[in-house]
């Protein structure tokens, strides 16, 4: 069977790439794309480590396919910090030491990230349960609610 | 005379005695000297013994110093070490001969 | 007594013990970092693993003719290409392995003894053509009987998994092998003459399910092989040069022509120790002669991956009516999985380390039965049977109405007090740890109906071993650091911040790397809470020599003898009349003129780090329970352990929070659930049921130092401790919230609802 042929958008960039109908947005981004920021915990939606942006929407790339995306807007963990610059989440999980071995790190800031947009003031409550869709085994996400916390606070002072 | 004693399966192999009065001065003697007792102890003592000096545990620390009033347990390795069996016949030659027959 | 090493201040500035932004840190926020699975080389295949779909089946033949005629395939390997071991024990993790056994667990041999158990792999062009060359492998399989219940594995009858098993440790020896693969025992006293002096005598059994060290990122290993007997791999591992010398020994290969690189690592908690894809890797590209990337989905990691022990555990304690323990006996059976080497040995000895007991005697199993082969995970052993001992402590406690961290600091092990397993303690902090539990406002809060509080304490020894790390001085005074244990959460900015303060140099200016095993001696893996430990004594070690070095070429350009010269806060300095005539000089001013005086400056630390202290902990955890749906939140969590001293608070805080959470799942949710058919169940992320951000609270975190003396910065390891407490802890708080006593691991809803209605059926 012959491999799809798709246009769309990849951290404002405009991006070309073959695939198969089975591959995931996930598969593409890493292997076709080479953007590896995004990981593969599970491939079934359930750790949040391969979370991207899709139109502005949170979503698990392993739950996208490849050929859904065309003429889409995609999002990525590399797209976020500004140039030179981190994003002040990015900021915030370095020095609230919000990370350990690194793995679901993406996840949680594209998350993040889309919580900040949505809900400027959110509670501790709410911040926990807007990343209950990512796992974390090493931290026991303390130091990551903190750093989203804090992060808010900042970004509301302006 | 360093008091040992020997902690967990280690007692069986040595008949059963648990305590020892050595005039061990270095781990590697100590060694040598139960296996002289008890030639059955080599092998257990190759494949990996974490040996506790007056309350700080060592592994792997063949040249590590006993006093001559030390409190000696020999206990299983909880871990540490490359992973090679050390060829004991370097330090006891004939050791090797007298584990023939062992199960 | 450790000697002092001058800590040096760059313009009054120390960085141990403050919070640095991690040097890996920016890498890890932008998605550039990369694990295991992120490695890719050019022209690589695809390799995939056939694995058993029989939890117990003898191998009867295999037949790979059809895959690797498949169009894509270029390489197939089976038994046939990993020759036998002979039967030798090695350290793996914390525990003990067979290379025998080993070389099985890679790839199966004889027979199939789980389900997920490696029975052939293939290395493709793509995806799609190794899963099709995979259906393609026919096995012809004997299915046998099979048992996975640590109980039902000991009973005389039960299904065989290893014909030449017989069990060492009992007397006399069995004639008749069984799945019973050690006895191990500690005593000390006299149980039973303790048990006559007490005035209540509580007595339990304890049931715990497997649980998986859960790390989010799954084995990955890229391999590639040449023809003159050498192999490259890069690799996710707790352990470089273990993985080395275990490809080299499998694989027939010279230790020095394999190099491992340990990639960024998504977790391990001691799972990741051992070898899977490694061997397979190299040998498929040894016939393939292309690189080989292989990668385990999420349910292999669960299916064919090592979990820990589920064990039953009976546990009898004698205490005096004034709450002195006077005689403390146990049963442990821990399963192994399809080969023997369950952390049975620690979790003995762990049992009632942190009380002083005259009396002791604790029996353990190792038993082997149709599941994964045991993995460490974080302080192997321990949590089960101190889950078991601080659960019968609590209920002695609410017998003799005596407050718990009261008859807790009343039996607590001090400096001095002999271990259950022999041992005096050298200065430990127990103590410390219950006294900060009960000056927080916590432990002042009340309660409501339904809510519980529970205590629990725990220990781990701790270990040093083989180690090292290099210092560099480069030419505009940067200092490279090359460390040899993976950086698992943050050791980087701890080694770090010690070579600056050793050095004198700014923390931004050293830049630490993990080297590959080119790179260093032998290092011993992460794991046992050793690698900041012993790291940063290397890293000393490394340091004293570039002092030392740098004093010497101080005394040639200035022309002095040794005694007028001394290294102190960052800079050579002239003594006495020697200082009019010459100035300090720090580390950057001799890396201008280091070809002048000698050439390159650096050191090597290469050492056994012995003096391990051990590091011990109390939780705190209030719950609420809900008894319309059995559902248990955790309302509140306090840690307090003893880190000896914190290089890095942050991270240690981390240690503290993360162990905390995995004993949080362990208790009320996570285990492998079977079938009857020996299949796990729940071999996915949804099934298998971990913690997740709106389970859990904040978790507070006490960092209490009672310095190791034999550390030169006073370091305990920390990070294996944070995980024997909360196991019962939480059973003590559901004692507490419910008035029922639960037994048995983990109190998941459906438990906790039975429980709650034969409770209120029972009064009712």
């Amino acid at each position: 069977m012959a491999k799809h042929h798709i246009e769309t958008t990849v951290n404002g960039d405009p991006v070309e790439f073959l695939c198969e109908t089975e591959e995931t947005l996930l598969d593409v981004l890493r292997d076709t794309l080479l953007l590896t920021g995004s990981k593969e915990g599970c491939a079934s939606g359930d750790c949040g480590a391969c979370s991207v942006m899709l139109d502005g929407r949170l979503v698990c790339s392993c739950l996208v396919l490849g050929c859904e995306v065309a003429g889409r807007k995609v999002e990525t963990i590399e797209g976020m910090a500004q140039g030179e610059t981190l994003h002040p989440l990015q900021q915030s999980f370095l020095e609230h030491a919000a990370l350990q071995c690194g793995i679901c790190t993406p996840g949680f800031l594209v998350a993040g990230k889309a919580l900040l947009e949505k809900n400027p003031n959110p509670t501790e409550t709410e911040v926990r349960y807007w990343l209950a869709g990512n796992l974390c085994r090493c931290t026991g996400y303390d130091k990551i609610v903190s750093a989203v916390m804090d992060t808010a606070a900042a970004l509301r002072k302006g | 005379m360093a008091r040992v004693t020997l902690v967990g399966n280690l007692v069986q192999i040595a008949g059963g005695v648990a305590e020892y009065d050595l005039p061990a001065t270095s781990v590697k003697q100590l060694f040598e000297l139960l296996t002289e007792l008890h030639p059955m102890l080599a092998r257990h003592l190759e494949e990996g013994v974490a040996v506790a000096i007056d309350g700080q545990i060592y592994q792997d620390a063949l040249l590590q110093p006993i006093e001559s009033d030390s409190e000696v347990f020999l206990l299983p390795q909880i871990a540490g070490g490359r992973g090679q069996v050390l060829n004991y016949d370097i330090f006891l030659p004939g050791a090797s001969a007298t584990r023939q027959g062992m199960s | 007594m450790a000697e002092t090493n001058g800590h040096s201040k760059t313009n009054g500035q120390s960085y141990v013990g403050t919070r640095t932004i991690r040097p890996d840190g920016v890498d890890k926020v932008t998605g550039r970092a990369r694990f295991g699975a992120d490695f890719n080389l050019a022209g690589q295949l695809i390799g995939r693993v056939l694995r058993s779909p029989h939890p117990h089946a003898r191998i009867v033949s295999i037949d790979t003719s059809k895959a690797e005629a498949l169009p894509g395939v270029k390489a197939v390997v089976t038994r046939d290409d990993f020759p036998d071991q002979s039967s030798e024990f090695i350290p793996a993790g914390e525990m003990m392995m067979n290379y025998k056994d080993v070389v099985r667990n890679v790839m199966a041999r004889e027979k199939a003894l789980y389900e997920g158990h490696a029975v052939a792999a293939v290395a493709a062009t793509s995806v799609a053509i190794a899963r099709r060359a995979l259906k393609l492998i026919e096995v012809k399989y004997e299915v046998l009987p099979h048992v996975i219940d640590v109980v039902e594995a000991m009973r005389p009858g039960a299904p065989l998994l290893h014909d030449d098993l017989f069990t060492v440790g009992v007397e006399p020896k069995p004639e008749k092998p069984s799945n019973i693969a050690k006895r191990f025992e500690i005593k000390q006293g006299d149980v039973e003459a303790g048990f006559k002096k007490a005035d209540i005598i509580v007595e339990r059994e304890f049931k715990t399910a497997p649980v998986h060290q859960g790390y989010i990122e799954p084995h990955a290993a890229l391999a590639t092989a040449s023809e003159d007997g050498s192999a490259e791999v890069w690799t996710t591992t707790q352990g470089h040069f273990i993985v080395r010398a275990h490809c080299a020994r499998l694989l027939g290969l010279d230790i020095g022509k394999v190099r491992v690189t340990a990639t960024e690592i998504g977790g391990g908690f001691g799972g990741k120790t051992v070898v899977y894809l490694e061997p397979l890797a190299i040998a498929l590209s040894k016939k393939a002669k292309r690189p080989v990337k292989m990668v385990m989905s999420r349910e292999e990691v669960f299916k064919a991956s090592g979990p820990t022990s589920g064990a039953t555990v009976r546990v009898k304690m004698g205490a005096t009516k004034d709450g002195k323990f006077v005689a403390g006996a146990a049963e442990l059976k821990y399963q192994a999985g399809a080969f023997q080497g369950s952390p049975v040995q620690p979790g003995v000895m762990c049992a009632y380390a942190p009380y002083d007991i005259e009396n002791v005697h604790v029996i353990g199993y190792d038993v082997v039965s149709n599941r994964p082969k045991v993995a460490a995970y974080r302080a192997p052993g321990a949590p089960i049977s101190e889950y078991a001992v601080e659960s019968v402590v609590d209920e002695i406690a609410k017998k003799l109405r005596l407050d718990p961290i009261e008859l807790r600091m009343m039996n607590a092990a001090r400096e001095g007090t002999k271990a259950a397993y022999g041992p005096k303690f050298g200065p430990i902090g127990l103590e410390e740890t219950l006294n900060s539990i009960k000056k927080t406002e916590h432990w002042n809060t009340p309660l409501r109906k339904w809510q519980g509080r529970g205590v629990a304490s725990g220990f781990w020894f701790n270990i040093g071993g083989e180690t090292c790390a290099s210092l560099t001085v480069n030419e505009d005074g940067t200092v490279s650091l090359v460390a040899g244990t993976p950086d698992i959460g943050g050791l980087r900015a701890s080694l770090a911040a010690v070579a600056a303060d050793e050095l004198g140099v700014p923390y931004d200016k050293v830049r630490p790397i993990i080297g590959d095993t080119g790179s260093l001696g032998f290092n011993f893996l992460t794991g046992g809470s050793r690698s900041a430990f012993s790291g940063s004594m290397a890293i000393v070690e490394a340091a004293k020599q570039i002092k030392a070095d740098l004093c010497a070429r101080a005394c040639k350009l200035w022309e002095a003898k040794p005694d007028q010269v001394e290294w102190k806060d960052g800079a050579v300095r002239p003594l006495g009349a020697l200082a009019e005539k010459a100035k300090p000089m720090t580390v950057a001013d001799f890396a201008k003129v280091a070809g002048k005086t000698g050439g390159p400056i650096g050191g090597v630390g290469r050492i056994n780090a012995q003096g391990a202290g051990p590091s011990f902990g109390t939780h705190l955890v209030d719950l609420e329970v809900d008894p319309e749906t059995g559902r248990v939140t955790i309302l509140r969590y306090t840690v307090a352990q003893d880190a000896g001293r914190a290089l890095h608070p942050a991270y240690v805080e981390g240690q503290f929070q993360g162990g905390a959470v995995q004993g949080i799942g362990w208790a009320l949710n996570e285990e492998y659930i079977y079938g009857e058919d020996g299949k796990l169940q729940n071999a996915g992320f949804l099934d298998y049921r971990m913690p997740v951000a709106s389970d859990v609270p904040m978790i507070d975190a006490i960092l209490v130092e009672v310095g190791n003396p034999k550390h030169p910065y006073g370091v305990r390891g920390v990070g294996e401790t944070p995980i024997v407490p909360p196991l019962g802890a939480i059973a003590n708080a559901m004692e507490n919230a419910t008035g029922i006593r639960f037994t048995e691991l983990p109190m998941s809803p459906p438990k906790v609802l039975k429980a709650l209605k034969e409770k209120g059926a029972a009064r009712a």
